[in-house]
């Protein structure tokens, strides 16, 4: 191979080209932008419906509990996902000194991760979520995921295997961190029992599934939005610069603390939950360790343009890489400071995280994403930018946007918190109505909105800019440079050169055996797992047929997304909600459906709090029961009958999982499910409503009266 | 190409002011054809960005060229060459000169200017360029030219070998540390809920599982990673002695034998978390005194100094021969500022040698054929050719350096007293712990284990081992910075031992090259001084160089003709002119009345003598002082291989007290140190250039002078800048209290060991605790000693 | 708590994947040079086609 790459120097007097890809960065760059704004938009959208609820428009498929995921899954895993790529694949082939790996494997990545962005995209609003979060995706588009993965690692390895250049420099490493600790939670989270196309239970049930969920709802916040990220800025911000990282020793040491702190940080998600509380402190102790590495980056890419500061004055691209950096420092100082018990107890459920998030989102990914792009394209076309004008303009509006959104979040936050928080002299709750906490911070959602609004605003002015950038220039698809033959990667300890390329693939072949390996305890593990959730409350019972079904139209509509079933061990709770949860109430929960945020009063214990009736009218018209109410109508429910065609199924799935139902139920399930139904809407009929029983809102009301009943049994059995 | 003349026009290449003449190439200008001829060869490999990343970032090139012709000699060759294929040879520059992102550029794009290199890397920080190149296109030498001609004048280097075997060392110890660092850290994490005890039923399997998974961890740790201090034990044992590292070894097993069994029988958590978090703690220590004696490579030998080949003549051709196949009978061609390889005879051509490497004397001697001339000389001036008489290992010089008697076996009080540690306090810890475990066995066996290990593992003396690294690792760096660099810890120990301190005085108290020079005699008009600096010019003489640079005025265009007479002086026209410069009865005709305290420089023009330069030593900065402050505290003594002429002015500098000696020769000055040792004293002997090495290594610690730092060092314990030299009696001070600072800790960590052992043989202590309170107590012994050797860097440098 | 027996491990073994790499790279030098590579990521390649040869 060396042999015939000298002859080709010759050729070249003492020169090999290299054509670097530029298309597939193009492709990247571009989806980015518009998945970008769709996510946005959507984003956008239900802000304002928590203001507007009827913005729904009266659709099931526009309702926020089912657009509030596509929001979130547009924005990681489209908007910013691509962005990822496009970087990567910028970066890596001119830090390797080389064309990707394979043309054919760069497409294949392309279009697939469009394609399950589009499959997310139509399933989310058509109701087919697993519920859990940031993984809301059904199992097929799992699978999907997974294999467009592989062929993405697949071809970064080859890449790196096939460097023209010794020294892995320090964003690479990041890439691979990202590579490789996004293809283990993956893995770990979507484990799933498949029922029909489009629906599966989690493996895991309650508990374990909420901290399976969180540790991977935390790894993918480090692994998908940070540590790519890092690369990129360790890549751009000197080169947009032109000036070396401040240390590049740092450089080395940040990544490996945050890849060997970072992935044990997961549980502060959980504090004051049923988990362990060993399990919580850990989590707390090593999010405060994070402080250290995170905040080490962030100096980095800061100092490194000290003395340049004249030139972030003028250079746009600068500028928002200023603001991404420090936007970083914030999020990461902050998120630490959540995951203290004392602060996480106010903070928890209420909008303050939702404007921890956005910060980080908005400022570091979205910021430093506009700042490559601006220096991107430009490169890319072999032009100059179009407008710098309209570039400081997008800088200004997206700064003031990034405030307007957060600073109300924050107030919210804080407000309902203590709204919540508060008692009377005489120690009742002082609001003992939930929605007057909500009705009090409507002002700081439509803020909010406002916020966002001026944030996808200036998206848009990039836009512009950007295609005017690109009609101005030609795209180089190809970009022919020269480079050195490399001769041996080895280090300078003498070693042989043909060696080291003899030996890094065997390493590639350890760490994919790991991985497998990994696969393989993904497969067994289970099955242990499942003998493990033996009830410890006697009295927790598995769902009925009927409550089953209504539970997976609770999931199905993502009631979870504003309703949490987790009251915490605090008095504020317990008077408001009822006795807290316990550990073993959940062990029939695949999923769990903790929830993360309280747009709405937590539900774990609403059942037997309403009447039939109540829920009923209720879900046709939230205003009508409680008014000023931001939840929308559902009047779908009344429509649809309950799909019992999958029943036996499910209670087959949830056997084997574990759920211990008599044996051969799933004959019976359906009339079981027919008896409850009538009961359940005779009783309707008492209160004067007449109704079908087989419509989809029996069932839910059916799931929702049986909600944390369960350790009552015993007293309602001696009345 | 038109040469005109402007005033201060920058070089586009080397930034240098273009004095005498501007050449001018694409619109820019250049100070010399070097430059300009750098600039042309980037151009045509359109490398020009060189000079976009800085401006001006070149290096003018020196007229002086070193000659690389020993590059093609094959055995060198093959000791430089690390890797060697048909197609491909690796080879590593030193580049001194390296010092800008351009100069990066440049020497990583070679490969442009040349399609014989395959690939050059640079190493910014080290300034070491590593080059893959192709032989059978461009030779190793051409390589070397082809940096130099480019204005990065490499240096090669030998001993690649010994080289790579310590980075090979360091590299092993930073897998260790990973590794430790990494297992403790996941251990402790795995520790955490012992830490909170929270462990309810439920999790009691969680309990297990997570003390096998730290077992797995900290096996490669205790056997891999302290595998240093088990083998030291080891060999200790076999050898029927105890050191230090026994009780630290036999802890540690002890204490991973107890808490795998207590694991793999679920009876307890073990104690992991801390044994793990100890090695660690220890193999950083181990790592920081590395990285401190790193900065300056020691025990250079001869041929460190001596070039790499010499240019050898063989039936009327000359050469190149590498210095070991140098024989006696060869004959040499030693040029204008190379060394004298060996002992010879002058053949042809006049000698003028610098001796002042081998007596520290600047002025250089002359002879002519027939002269015997000593290794290690300099020729300044003309080409001679000499005869060898001794094989160069054979020679005087190298003789000198190699004497068995030079090899010194004392100890000092550091190691003495860690091995007093080694032998009595493990024998007793190993004692008490015996005991301790028989008086127990007969109570509870449980119980006994539990007092051995606690004994055993809170009293081994790892803070003893701490102390000593820490501190005068600290002191090493701390010095460092000041401009003294030590060999390595212990020196410290040695110096603050010392009580007796022996000057030599030329290059040490003295200046090597700077010198008074005062002119005496009539008036010169600037006509005739432009004249003489002209003719000084030619000259190689130091003494001419000497007044040549004291001296202002313009210089005229040449020398019509110019003779130097061997030992006396010159004689050169200049426009006309005769100038002649030299001693009195070359210059004047009278005998030159014996003043020995200067030496005297006489000037005549056109036979009109004008006066003299008188030239003397002049004293370093700040010596007066210096030697003022130790007077009190040291018995001092001055050794000097010249003679008396400066015997007055010594005195004053030195009070009455002090014993000066002069007309040493090396053997003399070695002689007089031992009588001291005889007397019993602690002599720190301070000297420069070869002819101390003797005394140097004599004495018990020897500290090297010296103007520059890549200058070459005897083998002594420690060099000091000239430039600090003044700030010594300080740098002494600073040693004698980091040396009672150590003291200080090992008798803390003493008084702690005994109270510790004191209450674990009593079993109460669980081993757990000892675990926790041993690292603590090391660290807080580190905290004390660092903290305390800064405390007195900052009140006394 | 039965979920940790499968969480731990697996975290476990992408850190030691990791350890892996580290010690790996230490090895190969990769991080003797810890200031020449931040500098060499500035020079951008040079083009094919503007290659102006004299």
């Amino acid at each position: 191979m060396l042999q015939e790459e000298l002859k080709n120097k010759d050729s070249l007097d003492g020169y090999t080209t290299v054509s670097y890809d530029n298309a597939i960065v193009r492709n990247f760059s571009i989806a980015t932008v518009v998945w970008g704004i769709v996510g946005m938009l959507v984003g956008l959208t239900v802000a304002c419906q928590l203001v507007w609820p009827e913005l729904n428009l009266g659709l099931e498929f526009t309702t926020f509990g089912r657009i509030r995921p596509l929001h979130t899954n547009a924005v990681i895993f489209a908007f910013v996902g691509n962005g990822i790529f496009a970087g990567v694949y910028y970066s890596l082939q001119r830090l390797c000194k080389t064309r990707m790996y394979s043309d054919a494997l760069s497409a294949i990545h392309f279009w697939g991760w469009q394609l399950i962005i589009v499959a997310a995209a139509i399933t989310l609003p058509l109701g087919y979520t697993t519920s859990k979060e940031y993984a809301e995706l059904e199992w097929p588009i799992d699978i999907a995921i997974t294999l467009i993965w592989v062929v993405f690692g697949w071809n970064m390895f080859a890449t790196i295997l096939k460097r023209k250049e010794k020294h892995l420099y320090v964003a690479i490493w990041f890439y691979i961190g990202t590579f490789v600790t996004v293809a283990v939670l993956h893995l770990v989270n979507s484990f799933e029992l498949p029922i029909s196309f489009m629906k599966s239970y989690s493996w895991y049930a309650g508990v374990q599934d909420a901290l399976v969920q969180w540790w991977y709802g935390h790894n993918a916040v480090a692994f998908f939005l940070t540590t790519p990220y890092l690369g990129i800025m360790y890549y751009f911000v000197p080169k947009a610069a032109n000036r070396p990282v401040f240390s590049y020793r740092l450089s080395i040491i940040h990544f490996w603390a945050l890849i060997f702190i970072y992935i044990w940080a997961g549980p502060h998600h959980l504090l004051y939950t049923s988990l362990p509380d060993w399990a919580q402190s850990l989590g707390v102790v090593f999010s405060v360790m994070l402080i250290a590495p995170s905040w080490g980056g962030m100096l980095n890419g800061l100092l490194t343009l000290r003395g340049a500061w004249d030139k972030v004055r003028e250079e746009p691209v600068l500028k928002f890489f200023v603001v991404a950096i420090t936007a970083y420092g914030m999020a990461t100082f902050e998120g630490p400071m959540l995951s203290l018990k004392n602060v996480n107890a106010i903070a928890h459920f209420t909008d303050w995280i939702v404007a921890h998030v956005h910060v980080g989102g908005l400022g570091w990914n979205g910021f430093l994403t506009f700042g490559m792009l601006y220096w991107l394209i430009p490169r890319l076309y072999n032009t100059s930018l179009f407008s710098k004008k309209l570039a400081n303009f997008h800088f200004w509006i997206g700064t003031l946007g990034i405030l307007f959104y957060a600073l109300p979040m924050y107030w919210a936050g804080f407000t309902q918190s203590l709204m919540w928080k508060e008692f009377t002299a005489d120690g009742f709750l002082a609001y003992p109505n939930f929605l007057e906490t909500v009705t009090q911070i409507k002002t700081m959602y439509a803020l909010r909105a406002l916020g966002g609004a001026l944030y996808l605003a200036g998206v848009i002015v990039m836009t512009y800019n950007l295609i005017l950038t690109a009609k101005a220039g030609s795209l180089v698809a190809n970009e022919d440079v020269k480079v050195a033959v490399p001769v041996e990667h080895a280090s300078h300890t003498g070693e042989h050169w043909h060696r080291w390329l003899e030996r890094k693939p065997t390493q590639m072949l350890i760490a994919s055996l790991v991985v497998i390996l990994i696969g393989g305890l993904v497969e067994m593990i289970p099955t242990f797992l499942v003998k493990s959730n033996v009830p410890t409350i006697a009295s927790v019972k598995p769902y009925t047929s009927l409550e089953l079904q209504g539970r997976d139209l609770y999931i199905k509509e993502g009631c979870n997304n504003c309703h949490s079933q987790m009251i915490r061990p605090f008095r504020s709770e317990t008077e408001r909600y009822g006795e807290y949860s316990k550990a073993g109430e959940f062990v029939y929960d695949h999923p769990h459906l903790w929830g993360s945020k309280r747009t709405g009063p937590d539900l774990h214990r609403i059942g037997g709090k309403y009447p039939d009736s109540w829920h009923y009218n209720h879900m046709l018209d939230p205003e009508s029961m409680s008014p000023g109410s931001i939840m929308p109508a559902y009047p779908w429910m009344f429509k649809n009958t309950i799909d019992t065609t999958n029943t036996a199924a499910k209670i087959a799935a949830m056997r084997k999982l574990g759920v211990p139902y008599p044996e051969g139920y799933e004959a019976i399930a359906n009339q079981e499910l027919k008896k409850q139904a009538e009961e359940i809407a005779a009783n309707l009929k008492a209160s004067g409503i007449e109704v079908k029983s087989d419509k989809e809102i029996i069932a839910l009301i059916a799931y929702l009266q049986r909600l944390g009943k369960d350790i009552n049994v015993t007293q309602e059995a001696t009345k | 190409m038109a040469t005109e003349v402007l005033e201060a026009v920058k070089c586009y290449h080397c930034g240098s002011e273009c004095e005498q003449q501007v050449l001018v190439y694409d619109e820019k200008s250049f100070c010399c054809d070097g430059c300009k001829s750098v600039y042309q060869l980037l151009s045509e490999n359109n490398l020009c960005n060189y000079y976009d990343l800085t401006s001006n970032p070149g290096k003018k090139i020196s007229g002086l060229g070193n000659r690389f012709e020993y590059l093609d000699d094959e055995d060198i060759k093959n000791e430089l060459i690390a890797f060697r294929t048909r197609e491909m040879s690796k080879i590593s520059f030193n580049i001194p000169d390296m010092h800008c992102s351009s100069c990066i550029y440049l020497l990583e794009n070679l490969s442009r200017i040349n399609k014989g290199i395959i690939t050059s890397t640079v190493d910014f920080l080290k300034k070491e360029i590593h080059i893959t190149f192709n032989e059978q296109i461009i030779s190793l030498r051409e390589t070397a030219e082809l940096l130099a001609g480019l204005g990065y004048l490499p240096e090669v280097k030998l001993n690649r070998a010994e080289e790579e075997v310590k980075k090979k060392k360091n590299k092993t110890l930073l897998y260790k540390i990973a590794i430790a660092g990494f297992s403790a850290g996941n251990i402790m994490l795995f520790s955490f809920p012992e830490y909170l005890s929270v462990f309810d039923k439920v999790d009691i399997e969680i309990q297990n599982f997570l003390g096998i998974i730290s077992l797995i961890l900290a096996l490669p740790v205790t056997l891999y990673c302290a595998s240093d201090y088990h083998i030291s034990a080891f060999k200790a044992i076999r050898r029927g002695m105890l050191n230090i590292d026994l009780p630290i070894s036999f802890g540690m097993l002890a204490n991973t034998t107890k808490s795998a069994f207590d694991i793999l029988t679920f009876t307890g958590p073990g104690y992991f978390d801390s044994i793990t978090g100890l090695i660690f703690f220890l193999l950083i220590g181990k790592w920081f005194q590395n990285k401190t004696f790193e900065s300056l490579s020691f025990e250079k030998d001869y041929k460190y100094y001596f070039p790499v080949a010499v240019t050898k003549i063989k039936d009327g051709q000359e050469v190149s021969v590498p210095l070991k196949n140098v024989k006696t009978g060869d004959t040499l061609l030693i040029r204008n500022q190379e060394l004298i390889p060996a002992d010879a005879v002058l053949l042809n051509g006049v000698a003028n040698i610098d001796y002042s490497f081998v007596t520290g004397e600047s002025v250089p001697v002359t002879g002519e054929r027939g002269t015997k001339l000593f290794a290690g000389g300099r020729q300044l001036g003309p080409a001679i050719e000499v005869s060898v008489l001794k094989e160069v290992a054979e020679s005087y010089l190298v003789q000198l350096w190699n004497q068995e008697l030079y090899v010194k076996k004392e100890k000092n009080k550091i190691k003495r007293f860690t091995d007093f540690i080694g032998k009595y306090f493990v024998l007793l810890v190993l004692i008490i712990s015996v005991a301790t475990f028989v008086y127990w066995i007969r109570i509870d066996t449980n119980l006994a284990f539990k007092a051995l290990t606690s004994v055993l593992i809170i009293a081994c003396p790892c803070t003893l081992a701490l102390a000593i690294p820490f501190a005068f690792g600290n002191g090493l760096r701390t010095l460092g910075t000041k401009g003294m660099f030590l060999k390595n810890a212990e020196v410290i120990g040695k110096l603050a031992d010392a009580d007796t301190i022996v000057f030599d005085k030329t290059g040490t108290i003295t200046e090597t090259d700077a010198a008074d020079i005062q002119y005496e005699g009539m008036e010169m008009t600037s006509h005739e001084i432009s004249l003489l600096k002209t003719a000084l010019k030619n000259s190689t003489h130091p003494f001419s160089k000497l007044i040549y640079q004291s001296i202002q005025g313009a210089e005229y265009g040449k020398v019509e003709s110019y003779k130097e007479i061997v030992s006396a002086g010159f004689e050169a026209m200049v426009e006309n002119n005769r100038i002649k410069v030299g001693s009195a009865t070359f210059v004047t005709g009278l005998p030159s009345e014996k003043n020995g305290l200067t030496s005297r420089v006489y000037i005549s023009v056109n036979d009109q003598v004008k006066g003299y330069y008188s030239i003397k030593n002049k004293y370093r900065e700040g010596i007066t002082d210096m030697i003022r402050s130790l007077a009190g505290k040291y018995e001092l003594h001055l050794i000097s291989g010249d003679q008396e002429s400066e015997k007055e002015t010594l005195n004053k500098l030195f009070d009455s007290k002090v014993k000066l000696n002069f007309n040493q020769s090396p053997t003399d000055k070695l002689n007089y140190i031992k009588s001291l040792q005889a007397e019993g004293k602690k002599v720190l002997m301070i000297g420069d250039g070869l002819n101390d090495t003797g005394a140097l290594k004599q004495s018990n610690v020897g500290i090297s002078v010296t103007d520059k730092e890549y200058n070459f060092f005897p083998s002594c314990d420690t060099i000091i800048q000239a430039k600090d030299l003044y700030k010594l009696s300080n740098l002494l001070k600073y040693c004698k209290k980091s040396y009672w600072v150590v003291v200080a800790s090992l008798i803390i960590s003493l008084l702690y060991n005994i109270f510790a052992i004191g209450y674990a043989v009593t079993a109460l202590l669980t081993p757990l605790v000892a675990a926790i309170l041993m690292p603590v107590s090391s660290i807080a012994v580190v905290l004390f000693v660092v903290g305390g050797t800064n405390y007195f860097r900052n009140k006394l440098l | 708590m039965t979920i940790l027996l499968f969480l731990i491990p697996i975290s476990l073994v992408v850190a030691l994947c990791f350890l892996g790499f580290l010690l790996v790279s230490i090895k190969k030098g990769q991080f003797d040079d810890d200031y020449t590579p931040s500098v060499r990521i500035l020079f951008d390649d040079e083009k094919m086609t503007k290659t102006n040869k004299k």
